[in-house]
């Protein structure tokens, strides 16, 4: 496994003190990367003048959507309720990704810091960190630094001599695929069962016990930290600050170098991510397709590859950020036995609610794998558009929404691997 | 239209639906919005009393502007919102919505207990969904019977989830989960374990809002039955339809005036029952099926002993009718009648032949059992309304009355004459009749009896005997009945209470002669019983064991074997064969016009309960005949609407049943005080918590099928 980070990239914003320090050292924090010099900051510019900051760097929201993350905080803080709450997103729903990871177990408090300046702009005075239940030693790094900060008076009343009060609290969290979509977390929060609810207002309005409630991704929160750090990386030319669209953390696999984190900056062309993950150039890799953005991402081969990876790129190819993760399939592959292992995953990953998502996942699932094995036929295929319509139009989350993806996108781009299978019962990629 | 109406920030919504144009509050949902209009919507995990979840895509709608078919449910309405329910796109989306909730769902509906009641069932008609362009499969879970009260066939399952929110959001008791075992998903307890250890409550919530056949009652508790009285069946099974999970909660949230009022609405007697009543409700109560009953008459006495009075400031008669009613018996039946008739505004005469007024539950019904000062004191609360009651006359014949002028007449004279056994020796000397025993006690007229007693008998009226005989200096008590020991009529507590003060109980006996011995009775003879029943002639059918003939010692027996009125010559109204006095079982008018009849004096011995029913039936019926409405019952305690959430129930299941204690038997067997202690305020604090309220269940809105639309 390697992590990019781990070579100090000039580009990391997010993953920018993962590796540097040692991350249970609060003094290492705040002596050698600006520590809670972002807060103290914030804390100077008033509510509005924090949102103002933060609206005039641009950035988007790291957990997938790329809601600008100012616009959700203004929606926050202008939202009426006397308690409101705010709430770090670190679960790595798609198993495959580990950013939110890395941040808690490399460099707790960027999260961190950045956690409370949100809430601070918003007036939350209870902050909760929804932690993957496998990060168990990610978890004591995140207790001992919490604990710490309340130590040194940054956490609880009064923080930094101001009028801000907040606390922060940890939520373990199983790891699932909708596990890390934000009504569903809002549901554990409350101790329901963890399922994602069809919402008519944001979450920034009527969250958490009804009330407002901001959720970021943990990625976002460390790059918020290092925009009030006014930190170089954010500074410098390519960040955020110095007329650059800012970065995003990528995760590449399937590929020989096994599983690769990297942080990037946006506008990077998925090739140009693979080709770095892999370390030599796309022509050597005898790559059919990549699937990009996690379970639910679309397939990508040819020129898809060159797609850059910005928010508006990648919607305009048919893809979407989601986790940024990048898996690659080998030439010898069939499209219909990749489309129905991730039909077979997304079926298992399905949380049941939504007639859409549950029956046409299993629908899709068994269709693809007779498809597979040679036994579909022709109005298989038709049943399969409609059958992906419904469920993308019908579900109540973001994974039925997308679920369709990979299936629709492997059609598109494969339909020889289909017909093969279909009319000529046999399987391309197979040389009997 | 008043002018603040307008000025009200929720001012009404317009919108058009299908052309027409309508107006619905702010803040509904266009599904909301259609229904309310009478324009039907189909939709399945919709429900009036849930929150929206937006998951079955049947209620699929166009919006003029808006790409796609938004869910009705979860859209709110907007100004000018322009809405259409019927297109091609939306009929093939609601129709795949369908075949795929179906795909995996049994195809045997005629054999499903929710047949024709079943909304799944009426949507499909509705869409027309006979074949399936969906795969369909057979889930085969486990249906499981292991619980109380419901069933759970997660076959049928068509996870709406409205089992979830009415679960978590409507109770707030949060114990089903959607679940998956294998490829199927389905809705249940988190680890599939039994309900009552999981903190569920039994409201019956999810069963009431399930929409198929899933999650249902329990065949056995509800088929054939009125849904009312077999969902609430403590008060379904009350002759007076006391509103007991009411009073019940009442008692739960302090309110204990307001519990006794709820009680008073229907019974003139609160306490007198709080202290007799042998509760068939209590038979019937849904925690009996997860562990025991609610000790529903000892919170009624709880309830009548925290009177504060205040009640009676909100009854009283209706003006004057200028009608007079003579009721014949101051029993319980002709009291209630008499009461409820007083307050109708008649004026209501009680004629009584003995000296004090009561009927059984003075003459019958030992002091030990029922304390003289609680029955004096009700029966003054009752005279207290204008009632008169005339002891000490006998009325020999209705005409005597008519004579006087009434307009109308009760016989309520109860069943005061008990009777023998036709066998060789009973006649001896020492050989009494129940009633007439227990009345001399209750008279203060000297009835000894001997050292040795049986008691042939085994209903309640034994039971009196039999206690009374110890309580008189009975060494040796005996009771023999026909029965076998499940099968005696008297009730549980009487036995126990029996038992504990020494009474030998015999079951399974028959007695074939009375012993004697120069005229005094000096034994029974008895045969074992191998079985008793009774054919369709209501003849008793005995078989006894050869060879078991033996004897019991007595210098006393008392027959204890049923009782029927005491109807003088020439009184003037049919009676029957059985002895009874003749009136129609829902008027409870006699042979003569304006004469009725209730109580026991109708039906023979039966119960306080039923003969305060009884009287009720008869003063409705009597103020009818009289030219009154015939609604005597009252509106006394305050109408609160009870809170749907009832909380987490960690540990509810498994609450015991608090009984009232009882007087030590070596310190009751010598007198006549009070036996049954009653509640302490923790205890009924206690006892009324267990309640599963089952009425919170008929709160929850029915959805209307297609076919009312
Ligand atoms: C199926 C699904 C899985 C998701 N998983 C994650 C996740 O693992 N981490 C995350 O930060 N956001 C995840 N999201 C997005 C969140 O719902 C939410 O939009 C995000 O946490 C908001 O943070 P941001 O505005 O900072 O991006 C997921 C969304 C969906 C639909
Ligand atoms: S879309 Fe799928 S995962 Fe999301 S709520 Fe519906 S059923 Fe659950
Ligand atoms: S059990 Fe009934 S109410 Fe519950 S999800 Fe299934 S169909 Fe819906």
């Amino acid at each position: 496994m390697r992590y990019e980070h781990e070579r100090a990239s000039e580009h990391s914003v997010a993953l920018r003190n993962c590796g540097r320090i040692d991350p249970r050292d609060l003094n290492a924090y705040i002596a050698e990367c600006h520590g809670y010099s972002g807060l103290e900051r914030a804390l100077g510019l008033g509510r509005e003048g924090v949102i103002a900051k933060l609206r005039s760097s641009g950035l988007q929201g790291r957990g997938g959507a790329g809601y600008l993350a100012a616009a959700k905080w203004q929606i926050c803080h202008d939202a009426e309720g006397e308690e409101k709450y705010a709430v770090c997103n670190a679960v790595d729903a798609d198993p495959r990704a580990r950013t939110a990871r890395l941040l808690l177990g490399g460099d707790p408090y960027s999260v961190l810091e950045g956690l409370l300046i949100g809430a601070y702009a918003v007036g939350a005075a209870h902050c909760f960190v929804c932690i993957n239940t496998e990060y168990t030693g990610e978890l004591t790094v995140l207790q001992e630094a919490l604990e710490a900060l309340r130590e040194r008076g940054l956490l609880g009343s009064g923080i930094l001599e101001s009028e801000f009060s907040c606390d922060i609290a940890i939520k373990e969290i199983a790891g699932s695929l909708v596990a890390g979509e934000e009504t569903a977390l809002l549901q554990a929060l409350e101790g329901k069962q963890l399922l994602p609810y069809r919402r008519s207002v944001y979450p920034a309005v009527r969250g958490l016990y009804g009330k407002p409630t901001l959720v970021n991704s943990a990625e976002t929160l460390a790059n918020v930290s290092a925009i009030f750090q006014e930190h170089p990386a954010v500074t410098g030319p390519g960040g955020l600050a110095g007329g650059g669209c800012g970065t995003k953390v990528v995760t590449v696999f399937g590929g020989v170098s096994g599983s690769c984190t990297l942080e990037v900056p946006l506008g990077t062309t998925i090739a140009a991510v693979t080709e770095a993950a892999e370390g030599v150039p796309l022509s050597d890799l005898d790559l059919k397709a990549v699937q990009f953005g996690g379970p639910t991402g679309v397939f990508l081969a040819g020129s898809g590859l060159q797609t850059p990876i910005t928010y508006e790129a990648l919607q305009e190819a048919g893809a979407a950020m989601g986790s940024a993760s990048v898996e690659m399939f080998g030439g010898d592959r069939c499209a219909v036995e990749m489309a129905r292992d991730v039909m077979l995953y997304l079926e298992r990953q399905s949380c049941g609610k939504c007639v859409s998502c549950r029956e046409v996942t299993y629908q899709l699932a068994d269709m693809l794998s007779d498809i597979a094995e040679s036994k579909g036929e022709a109005k298989d295929m038709e049943m399969i558009g409609e059958l992906c319509e419904f469920m993308r139009s019908n579900s109540i989350c973001g994974l039925g929404k997308s679920a369709a993806a990979p299936v629709l996108s492997s059609i598109e781009l494969f339909a020889g691997d289909y017909d093969a299978h279909i009319k000529d019962k046999r399987c391309p990629s197979t040389s009997t | 239209m008043p002018i603040y109406k307008h000025m009200t920030k929720q001012s009404p919504i317009r919108l058009t639906i299908d052309g027409r144009e309508v107006e619905t509050r702010a803040g509904a949902s266009v599904l909301e919005a259609a229904l309310e209009n009478a324009i039907y919507v189909p939709h399945l995990c919709d429900h009036p009393d849930l929150p929206p979840a937006g998951v079955c895509g049947l209620c699929v709608i166009e919006i003029e502007g808006v790409g796609g078919l938004p869910t009705s449910c979860v859209t709110p309405v907007s100004e000018g919102m322009v809405v259409r329910t019927q297109s091609e796109p939306i009929s093939r989306g609601r129709r795949l919505a369908m075949e795929l909730l179906l795909a995996g769902h049994p195809v045997d509906c005629g054999t499903c207990q929710k047949y024709l009641n079943c909304e799944l069932q009426s949507l499909k008609q509705y869409l027309g969904v006979e074949e399936s362009s969906v795969r369909r499969r057979a889930k085969l879970l486990p249906v499981d019977s292991s619980n109380p009260l419901f069933i759970h066939d997660p076959n049928k399952c068509v996870l709406c989830g409205r089992c979830v929110r009415a679960c978590w959001e409507l109770r707030g008791v949060g114990v089903l989960y959607y679940k998956k075992r294998g490829r199927e998903f389905y809705t249940y307890t988190d680890d599939a374990g039994p309900l009552a250890e999981t903190g569920c409550r039994f409201c019956g919530a999810c069963a009431e809002v399930c929409p198929t056949g899933a999650i249902q009652d329990k065949q056995e508790l509800v088929a054939d039955k009125n849904r009312k009285a077999a969902l609430v069946p403590c008060r379904g099974a009350c002759p007076a339809e006391i509103d007991v999970p009411r009073y019940v909660r009442f008692i739960k949230d302090g309110d204990y005036p307001a519990a006794l009022e709820v009680i008073r609405e229907k019974v003139p007697f609160p306490k007198v029952l709080g202290y007799v009543c042998d509760h068939p409700c209590e038979a019937e109560c849904r925690r009996g099926e997860i562990n025991q009953p609610i000790s529903i008459r000892e919170l009624k006495r709880f309830a009548a002993e925290h009177d504060d009075g205040l009640w009676k400031q909100n009854v009283s008669p209706d003006p004057p009718t200028d009608k007079r009613v003579a009721v014949v018996g101051s029993g319980p039946a002709g009291l209630t009648a008499a009461y409820y008739l007083r307050l109708q505004g008649h004026e209501v005469t009680v004629f009584e032949s003995l000296p004090e007024a009561g009927g059984m539950l003075r003459y019958g019904i030992p002091g030990y059992r029922l304390p003289r000062e609680v029955l004096e004191g009700e029966i003054r609360d009752i005279e207290d309304m204008g009632v008169v009651i005339d002891t000490g006359t006998r009325v020999e014949s209705i005409d005597e009355l008519l004579e006087q002028g009434y307009d109308a007449v009760l016989v309520a004279v109860g069943a005061h004459t008990g009777q023998k056994l036709v066998i060789p020796g009973a006649s001896s000397e020492g050989a009494l009749i129940s009633t007439e025993f227990l009345r001399d006690v209750n008279l203060g007229n000297d009835a000894a009896v001997g050292k040795k007693v049986v008691v042939l008998g085994g209903g309640n009226v034994a039971f009196d005997c039999a206690r009374v005989a110890r309580r008189l200096g009975a060494a040796e008590v005996h009771m023999a009945c026909l029965e076998c020991r499940e099968n005696m009529p008297a009730s549980a507590d009487e036995i126990e209470q029996g038992e504990d003060e020494g009474i030998v109980i015999r079951p399974s006996h028959t007695s074939t002669r009375i012993l004697d011995r120069a005229g005094r009775v000096a034994g029974v003879e008895f045969l074992d019983v191998a079985s008793f029943c009774f054919d369709e002639e209501n003849v008793p059918q005995i078989e006894v064991i050869d060879g078991s003939r033996h004897a019991v010692e007595a210098d006393t027996v008392i027959f204890a074997m049923g009782q029927h009125p005491d109807v003088p010559e020439g009184f003037g109204v049919e009676v029957t064969d059985r002895s009874l006095i003749g009136a129609d079982p829902v008027t409870l008018s006699t042979n003569r016009e304006g004469v009725f009849a209730a109580g026991d004096a109708v039906s023979g011995t039966a119960s306080v309960i039923k003969a305060i029913a009884s009287g009720r039936k008869a003063a409705v019926a009597l103020d009818r005949f009289l030219g009154g409405s015939g609604r005597i019952d009252k509106k006394l305690a305050p109408q609160v609407e009870p809170m749907p959430c009832l909380g987490p129930g960690k540990g509810f299941a498994a609450l015991s049943r608090v009984a009232g204690s009882c007087a030590l038997p070596e310190d009751r067997v010598g007198n006549f005080c009070t036996v049954a202690m009653g509640l302490e305020e923790g205890a009924a604090a206690d006892e009324s918590t267990r309640c599963l309220q089952c009425d919170l269940r008929l709160k929850i809105k029915t959805v209307e099928f297609w076919g009312s639309y």
